[in-house]
């Protein structure tokens, strides 16, 4: 299946590939990297930056001409940003860049919801009550309708808006369009031309990456482009500590981080999982206990997808160590079904840990001994929804469907805890499982999702993710 | 590519049943995929992103607790019936539902379900009972809209069409407390294919102080659609043969056992050396055809997320020198 998707991907890049010669270096996702740390910035009146001119899409035919960047063509007032003076960024303000989200997305409840919201809702009013299908759609509005003059921030802040709703909403193929549009972000076309800083917003150049590898089947330029990213943060941080600036340089020693991880994420998104834990090892090796941490926690979820439970249990012990300062003796359970002597640290050690036990429970098939870890958990952390939809889905797994229902519904009526998708896939399963009527008990689902307050994590979930579509998981 | 296909059987009834079968395949739950926003994602214009936003878990511990990109520590139940594969255990949930609505005066009681498997080996017709998991004889209250669960579990052995047959008994009462026995039946069809498949070769290798000396080789081959990841091969020696490896296991604890991709092939070896026992049991051991009994291969693998399975190859021969 993997080969599949390799071709494909690659033919995709083939179709990037055939437009027009002069377009090519804004439209070819990225250059591969020939910037080292020693070279000088480029010049902006070179060849580059000449041809960096508004992009269309391929199949409309471009009227604008191309524009050099000189002052003389600006006839913008003193109040506007000096930046906007040599970029022109109209491009991004093109209606025909964005795409309508497919209808209907939300089913009706939600629309007709006293919580939804209206259209003149403001758009971080939006973002704070979760309604990022409303957010994207206004974000599009304001972009569209920017004057050709408008700040870059503006323009970057409304573009990272539209492209994160749309992700949010599991709407990822058309982000990953829409991301072609911004081009190559390495190229010198968006640094500034004096100061050489760039002009784009780091959480946009750091989200555009995956939509980019995404849009032009490119993962493997993802990758690389991570590390363009990682090689423009180290230079910060060094900036930064010769200029001696220790709020700063922790800022860019986090996105590094942050980048790190990323990669290793792509790497799983590639079904490349082996790589991902090799690469999750090396952020281990140095690097704040936190950091290191988290490598180690996510490394451990790497091998129990692999089905290597002894190489997670090992990065288990270690995120034990690390909490604890001292090594965890925690039991594995042998054999399915087969528990064996439950530690007792496992039912005392910090959540994190105590999570990567259980689920090493539930990997290895000792539901009994996994569900009493679940259920340990859960008495600890009664609003934590992630513990007590897990306990649900391994009850599942010995019979107890009507507890486990009991508690999922829980979930859904608990004004704590907001809805994820992971609660609506697995109650919805549930359901078909219960009943010949799953389709009545889903409405009614929907309907009380809909009442729930609105969360900045997320309000109002598509059609899709009630699985109202015939399933093929139950029978 | 397998897939369970639900012929309703023996459904003859006029009037529609009171209780409904419904079967979910079993395998491990799978970890929810998640991809967070960048950290620091406040703009100047006040547009601000939640934390909590795009995580698959958005209710608290793993965002305190550094759960990072990629995963999610949040379970998921199995989403499609997947394949079956030879030395795995095939498990599925069966939960028969009382679907009678609420205020129809029709009672539920004795409610019975039985499994059956036919395997591709045995005769046609030939069906063979599944114990279920699941105590709910006796049970009081089924009352409409409740459910029972039982879990089936059935090790597969064999390459083929299998065929499960679930009956579902239970006695309806009407409102004239008139009561009657009703039945029905449902067929699942799937076909186990093999994961992995084992080829092995014996050479021989010069005597050691007069004992016969043997290497065992075998190329582990991934014929399925989804990772393997192996946690142990090892050969069960024949007496008077002791078994050496020459795998990634002799390196201790710091190896990391071979993950086999679809299509992947991976070799292993071992040397069989005779031991002290007396060589005359042994000779009446020995088959026709100066073939010497080695042993047997023994794999035991895992797929995503821990599903577990087993495969032992027949009896392994070296030639007599």
């Amino acid at each position: 299946m993997d080969n599949v998707r390799a071709h494909r991907l690659s033919a995709a890049r083939g179709h990037g590939r055939t437009h027009s010669g002069d377009e090519r270096r804004r439209v070819a996702l990225l250059k591969p990297s020939t910037k080292g740390p020693l070279e000088e910035q480029e010049d902006p009146l070179s060849d580059s930056m000449i041809s960096s001119r508004p992009t269309s899409p391929p199949t409309s035919v471009r009227s604008s001409t191309p524009r050099p960047f000189s002052p003389a063509l600006s006839t913008a007032s003193s109040t506007i940003d000096p930046i906007s003076t040599t970029k022109d960024l109209s491009f991004l303000l093109r209606p025909e860049n964005f795409h309508p989200l497919p209808t209907p997305t939300l089913p009706a409840a939600f629309l007709r919801s006293p919580h939804a919201p209206t259209p003149n809702t403001p758009l971080a009013t939006l973002l704070a009550g979760g309604h990022f299908h409303a957010a994207a759609s206004t974000a599009v509005r304001q972009l569209t309708s920017l004057p050709v003059s408008a700040a870059p921030d503006t323009i970057f802040a409304l573009y990272y808006t539209r492209l994160a709703c749309l992700t949010l909403v599991n709407q990822t193929s058309l982000a990953a369009t829409e991301a072609k549009v911004l081009g190559d972000l390495t190229s010198a076309f968006y640094t500034h031309p004096i100061t050489g800083a760039h002009i784009v917003p780091w959480p946009l150049r750091v989200l555009a990456v995956r939509l980019q590898a995404l849009g032009f089947g490119e993962w493997r330029r993802g990758i690389m482009a991570y590390y363009v990213l990682a090689q423009d943060a180290r230079q910060e941080i060094t900036r930064a500590r010769q200029e001696a600036h220790p709020e700063e340089e922790a800022l860019w020693l986090s996105r590094l981080h942050d980048l790190g991880i990323r990669v290793a994420s792509a790497l799983v998104e590639m079904g490349d999982l082996e790589s991902a834990g090799r690469h999750l090892r090396t952020l281990q090796t140095a690097g704040p206990e936190d950091n290191t941490r988290q490598a180690a926690v996510m490394e451990a979820l790497v091998w129990f997808r692999v089905g290597d439970l002894a190489a997670a249990r090992a990065c288990a012990e270690r995120v034990a160590g690390k909490s604890e300062g001292r090594a965890s003796t925690a039991a594995p359970s042998s054999d399915d079904g087969e528990s064996t002597r439950e530690d007792q640290d496992e039912f005392s050690g910090d959540i994190t840990t105590r999570i990567l036990w259980a689920l090493s429970h539930t990997a290895a098939g000792a539901f009994p001994v996994a569900i009493s870890a679940w259920r340990a958990l859960h008495a600890d952390f009664p609003h934590d929804g992630l513990v007590a939809q897990n306990l649900a889905v391994c009850l599942l797994y010995t019979g107890q469907l009507t507890e486990a229902r009991g508690i999922l519904e829980g979930l859904i009526d608990d004004p704590e805890i907001p809805a994820f998708q992971a609660l609506l896939f697995n109650l919805c399963t549930v359901y078909e499982l219960c009943t010949e009527r799953a389709k009545e008990m889903k409405g009614k689902l929907i309907e009380r999702v809909a009442s729930k307050e609105p969360m900045g994590s997320g309000w109002g979930f598509a059609t899709t993710e009630f699985k109202l579509e015939p399933g093929v998981g139950v029978s | 590519m397998s897939r369970a296909r639900a012929p309703s059987v023996g459904e003859s009834l006029k009037t529609p049943h009171s209780v409904s079968l419904k079967v979910l395949r079993l395998s491990r739950p799978s970890l929810a995929p998640q991809t967070p926003l960048p950290p620091d994602s406040s703009s100047p214009l006040g547009l601000h992103f939640s934390a909590h936003a795009s995580r698959a878990d958005p209710s608290g511990s793993s965002i305190r607790d550094g759960f990072g990109v990629g995963l999610a520590p949040a379970l998921l139940l199995p989403e499609s019936f997947g394949g079956a594969y030879v030395g795995e255990t095939f498990a599925c949930a069966l939960a028969a539902n009382n679907e009678v609505p609420s205020g129809d005066p029709r009672e539920v009681s004795g409610l019975k379900v039985v499994a059956e498997i036919q395997t591709p080996g045995a005769a046609a017709g030939t069906w063979v009972g599944v114990g279920l998991e699941g105590e709910h004889e006796g049970e009081e209250g089924f009352e409409p809209g409740a459910s029972r669960q039982w879990i089936l579990r059935l090790a597969l052995k064999e390459e083929g069409q299998h065929t499960l047959g679930v009956t579902v008994t239970y006695t309806e009462t009407g409102a004239a407390g008139e009561a009657r026995t009703r039945s029905f039946r449902k067929l699942y069809q799937f076909a186990a294919t093999n994961l992995v498949g084992v080829r092995t070769k014996a050479g021989d290798l010069p005597p050691r102080a007069g004992r016969g000396r043997y290497a065992l080789e075998a190329q582990l081959e991934n014929l399925g659609e989804r990772g393997v990841a192996i946690e142990s091969v090892s050969v069960a020696p024949r007496p008077p043969f002791t078994s050496t490896s020459l795998n990634w296991d002799v390196a201790g604890d710091a190896a990391r056992a071979p993950v086999l991709n679809p299509h992947d092939v991976y070799q292993v070896a071992f040397i069989l050396e005779e031991g002290e026992e007396k060589k005359g049991e042994d000779e009446e051991q020995t088959p026709a055809g100066g073939k010497l009994v080695l042993g047997q291969l023994h794999i035991q693998w895992r797929g995503s997320m821990g599903d577990r399975g087993t495969l032992t190859t027949g009896w392994l021969t070296g030639r007599r020198r």
